[in-house]
């Protein structure tokens, strides 16, 4: 691309640069190994540069002189253009739409820019080009989405339950991308219908979630209490192996990043649950600390997400069922409690045992090596048989966290959350030395304005009417548009264990407006009034998860 | 589409396998408490924004999991050097100015 | 319709066979080796489309990717294509073709009302106008979109598949004329991994319409054996048919492959068009370059057409588009168009070179070739 334009000499070039480029990639000495071509042609004596032929009329006034064929672009509008006071060819070239087709000015617009030149009075060089983008030939979009359409267009991730929970004939849900048993509609029944069901057998006998997509980061190293202490808004130093703990994890900038439990194993030894979205995120989070900051803390990170397999039992009747399964464990409440985890044996298989919850209920989340997944799954399937254990899918875990009003970070935090707006500082331990991630912006001017949106239950005034996720709140509907928005509805359902809808939500001041009725005018024109009430709405003592 | 190469898989691997960091070299405040909300904000929020020369932090991914620096020149987006944390670029906006 | 312009001496046409194709609703024939442009003008077609803004006629002015008038809506149904250039769809059996600009059609349109009032929409004309009243926006867009045309998108599923190949070379040519093919036989023989790409359906770049001879041979047949002598290197791979649309950074280039295009639009053997993701070590760009058009009063009324063009048309597909030909050159190039006219049998009326006194060799020569000086106009 050099301009040459007689025939032997772009024979000559194209010979040396093939060469060169060549000897450039590490072949050969750029020597010239063929001999050149001989060509006959006509010397050439030098063209004209003529960028517009002059008509004896003025451009303006004569017939039009077209630059750009495709989309009519003559040289009195690009002179036009000029005198209406445009001088830079890009401004140019959207005024005019120049060059604009789907040839994208291959003929026209090197005489355009001249013209343009000769209309500004300066040369085509301070005149300059626009700048071409591809594609240099309109490429179909086929071609550009190849074989990754359909069912390829991305991986899906299954666990090792997949199989069974198709044969049952689950709705399936994307999350990242999980497919996640939704719920398990029995006949002909609906999803309301459905999830009612699950939601009931949970509080009042047993149910059994597939947890295993929750994200699972196996941390080990003599400083691991140390980093993590570092990383989570409380303390790990003091947790002894056997023990769990909450936690939350925050951005520099305060705001809430992701939750879950974590675990001792063992001296060394955690073990971090995450969010099933935000795994990757948070190991690249421990990494960059640990590689970047903190280098000499002695501590490893290895994902262990897709080694396990997590079934979860909750419900009054979940130690009835995993004590059929499972001999080697004191189950007894004093001897395995709340926040505790034990190795033991489920099925014959080897099993880490969590007695966490996020439920609300007693429950017990079996961890064992994924291979075994479909295994334990049945075993406790035939275990719960006689408390008529029900799997549930994400539906039910939703509505059975939203009435405990555990958030889900992403659904009811949008990144700008502090734990106090989610009326979680009792998670931010007050006494540690190390002033962990996002601490000090705890304390900026922004985090403690009051005003701040704020975490808090809704209850309809009619209780079967459920506000949509995503409703703006208002304290007069009636007021003019557009309305001075207080907050949104983050989370929404029909409770079937309370009888009536519930609704996390954050409004601005909302920990102090207990009892105000707000509104959410939705698109027809109606508003849903709603009583702001504490974001608890079932078991507020927590009791049941404690239960013997 | 960029083609990095990693100071610690010493390979030239493509962009995707990477994911871009933000700016290098930012030391987080021995003493955050001591901090105006200021200078908090300063190290919070502040970055370079350069024509030319900037130096970034990268994470392979996809591949051995390790942050490392790069010199990149956010004009041509030519990347000049990549070197391990720990260690200081070899080409600064001065020096290329020189 | 019959080929009117068709001539027997295209050197990479076989003007013996028959293609049966079709344009706007027309039956039409072509021949082996013709893109859809060269057909049409065998067959006498002048106007292929309407201007975006005036709806002003026009025909056919490039021979490749720079056409911006001859733009075609391909085949029909779930597997129909908008929005490509006639200079570049190679003809096939069946072939069903059509304008996308004119309503409703081409030669009778109703929106070339629009270019009766040519002084009334400058530019900035759609930003001046149908700015205000905002609410009447949804109307004019109705309106600009519909004057616009361009093709219409198939509204059913894509029936062809589609594929990539990630690859790496040590020297990627782009362009397969004169100096790609020289330059991928160069670096190959020095041992380098190459890969050569041209958008066209054969190798050979502007040599394809060359009357030139080159060691002594045609600069057809020149091309053909040093495209067998590229071949048989096990470390070049030749990509003909394949567009390098985009070179972005760090030497990475998409190439767009059209793998059975010229087959036809529902060709079943394996992928339409395949992506490949190149990351070369060197580039060489060898895309040749693009005549510059002339801008005069009222140049483009059907029939103005890029002297290369008229002699690619000519030489390489056996097509003469027209009867009489005024050439219009700043240079000593455009002459051997003046001269490939006249040998095709056609009438040269005049010679028109904006330089004062033109002097090289082939201007002289077109004197014994039936056009004298005297008639060559002067623009001084």
């Amino acid at each position: 691309m050099a301009g040459t334009y007689s025939l032997a000499a772009c024979l000559a070039e194209g010979a040396s640069a093939g060469a060169e480029a060549a000897k450039l990639a590490g072949c050969g000495d750029g020597r010239i190994r063929f001999p050149e071509p001989q060509v006959e042609e006509y010397p050439e004596q030098p063209a004209q540069a003529l960028f517009l032929v002059p008509h004896t009329k003025a451009t303006s006034r004569a017939p039009s002189q077209f630059v750009d064929m495709q989309l009519d672009v003559s040289a009195s509008g690009i002179e036009l253009a000029v005198r209406e006071g445009f001088k830079s060819v890009e401004h140019i070239k959207r005024y005019t739409a120049m060059g604009f087709g789907t040839d994208q000015g291959k003929l026209g617009n090197i005489n355009g820019m001249a013209i343009l030149a000769s209309a500004l009075g300066q040369s085509i060089e301070q005149t300059g080009t626009t700048i071409f983008r591809p594609s240099y030939s309109p490429t179909t979009f086929g071609a550009i989405a190849g074989a990754d359409v359909g069912a390829l267009f991305d991986p899906e991730r299954y666990t090792a339950v997949q199989r069974w929970h198709q044969e049952q004939g689950a709705a399936f849900e994307d999350v990242g991308q999980w497919k996640r048993p939704w719920y398990f509609p029995r006949g002909v029944e609906s999803m309301q219908d459905a999830v009612s069901r699950e939601c009931l057998a949970v509080r009042n006998s047993v149910g059994i979630l597939d947890a295993s997509t929750l994200g699972k980061i196996d941390i080990q190293g003599p400083d691991a209490a140390e980093f993590i202490t570092r990383m989570y808004t409380n303390s790990y130093l003091k947790l002894a192996p056997g023990k769990c703990r909450y936690g939350v994890m925050l951005k520099e900038d305060g705001m809430i990043f992701d939750d879950g439990v974590c675990a001792c194993i063992g001296d060394n030894h955690y073990l971090m649950f995450t969010t099933t979205g935000g795994a990757a995120g948070v190991l690249a989070w421990l990494e960059l600390w640990q590689q970047t900051e903190w280098p000499d803390l002695k501590v490893y990170f290895t994902s262990v997400t897709d080694h396990w397999t997590t079934a979860t039992i909750t419900g009054p009747n979940a130690r009835k069922v995993l004590a059929k399964v499972c001999a080697d464990i004191d189950l007894a409440n004093d001897a395995f409690q709340f926040m505790d985890w034990r190795d033991g044996t489920v099925a014959g298989v080897a099993a880490r045992i969590f007695r966490i919850s996020f439920t609300g209920e007693l429950t017990y989340e079996i961890n064992v090596p994924a291979h075994y997944g479909r295994h334990i799954w049945e075993a406790l399937i035939a275990a719960g048989e006689e408390f008529d254990i029900t799997p549930y899918g994400t539906e039910t875990m939703h509505v059975l966290r939203a009435e405990k009003g555990f958030i889900i970070v992403g659904q009811d935090t949008d990144g700008s959350m502090t734990p106090a707006d989610m009326n979680m500082d009792w998670v931010v331990g007050k006494n540690k030395t190390f002033s962990f991630i996002g601490k000090r912006s705890l304390q900026r001017s922004d985090s403690v304005r009051e005003n701040r949106k704020q975490l808090v239950g809704l209850k309809t005034v009619d209780g079967t009417q459920v506000l949509p996720e995503g409703a703006q709140i208002v304290f007069d509907p009636e007021q003019k548009i557009p309305m001075s928005m207080q907050g949104h509805v983050t989370s929404s359902y029909f409770s079937s264990n309370l009888g009536h809808s519930i609704a996390l939500a954050v409004v601005k001041g909302g920990h102090g407006l207990l009892g105000k009725t707000v509104y959410c005018p939705l698109a027809d024109g109606r508003s849903i009034a709603a009583e702001i009430v504490s974001s608890v709405f079932y078991d507020p003592k927590g009791e049941r998860q404690n239960a013997e | 589409m960029l083609l990095i190469h990693c100071p610690h898989c010493r390979e030239d691997r493509e962009e995707e396998e990477y994911s871009y960091s933000g700016e290098a070299h930012i030391v987080r405040p021995l003493e955050p408490e001591a901090l105006s909300d200021q200078e908090w904000g300063d190290y919070l929020f502040f970055r370079k924004n350069p024509k030319g020369i900037h130096h970034e932090m990268w994470y392979h991914a996809v591949g051995c999991r390790r942050y490392f620096y790069a010199t990149r020149n956010t004009l041509s987006y030519e990347i000049l050097e990549t070197y391990k944390v720990g260690e200081q670029p070899q080409v600064s906006a001065q020096g290329a100015a020189q | 319709m019959s080929q009117i312009n068709r001539l027997n001496t295209g050197a990479r046409t076989d003007s013996t066979s028959r293609i049966n194709f079709t344009y706007n609703g027309k039956q039409m024939q072509g021949v082996a080796g013709d893109t859809l442009a060269s057909a049409l003008l065998a067959n006498g077609v002048n106007v292929v489309g309407r201007s975006f803004k005036y709806s002003r006629p026009r025909g056919i002015v490039g021979h490749g990717a720079e056409e911006p008038n001859a733009i075609m809506q391909i085949g029909s149904g779930a597997a129909t294509v908008p929005n490509l250039r006639a200079t570049q769809v190679e003809l096939y059996e069946g072939l069903e073709s059509a304008s996308v600009n004119g309503w409703p059609n081409v030669n009778f349109d109703l929106m070339s009302i629009t270019g009766w009032f040519g002084r009334m929409m400058p530019p900035g004309f759609y930003y001046k106008t149908f700015m205000y009243p905002a609410k009447l926006w949804m109307t004019y867009e109705h309106f600009i979109r519909k004057a616009a045309g361009l093709g219409s998108a198939p509204v059913q599923d894509d029936p062809d598949s589609y594929d990539k190949l990630n690859q790496h070379c040590d020297v990627l040519v782009v362009g397969a004329g004169p100096a790609g093919l020289v330059a991928a036989r160069e670096a190959a023989r020095a041992g380098a991994r190459v890969i050569i790409a041209d958008e066209q359906s054969e190798f050979g770049g502007s040599l394809l319409a060359s009357i030139n001879s080159i060691d002594g041979q045609a600069a057809t047949s020149w091309v053909d054996e040093l495209v067998a002598e590229l071949e048989s290197f096990s470390n070049v791979q030749t990509l003909p048919r394949s567009t390098a649309f985009g070179y972005y950074d760090h030497n990475f280039l998409g190439i767009l492959q059209r793998r059975t295009d010229h087959l036809g639009i529902s060709a079943d053997s394996g992928s339409r068009q395949r992506l490949h993701r190149v990351r070369a070590k060197r580039v060489i760009l060898a895309t040749g370059a693009f005549e510059r058009p002339l801008v005069f009063a009222q140049n483009d009324i059907p029939g103005v057409m890029q002297a290369s063009s008229v002699s690619t048309y000519i030489n390489r597909y056996g097509v003469a588009p027209g009867n009489r030909m005024i050439l219009f050159t700043t240079n000593d190039n455009a002459y051997q168009t003046a001269i490939d006219w006249h040998r095709a049998g056609r009438a040269v009326v005049a010679v028109v070179d904006s330089r004062s006194a033109p002097s090289g060799e082939i201007v002289g020569s077109g004197t014994g070739n039936g056009y004298s000086s005297n008639s060559r106009l002067r623009s001084d």
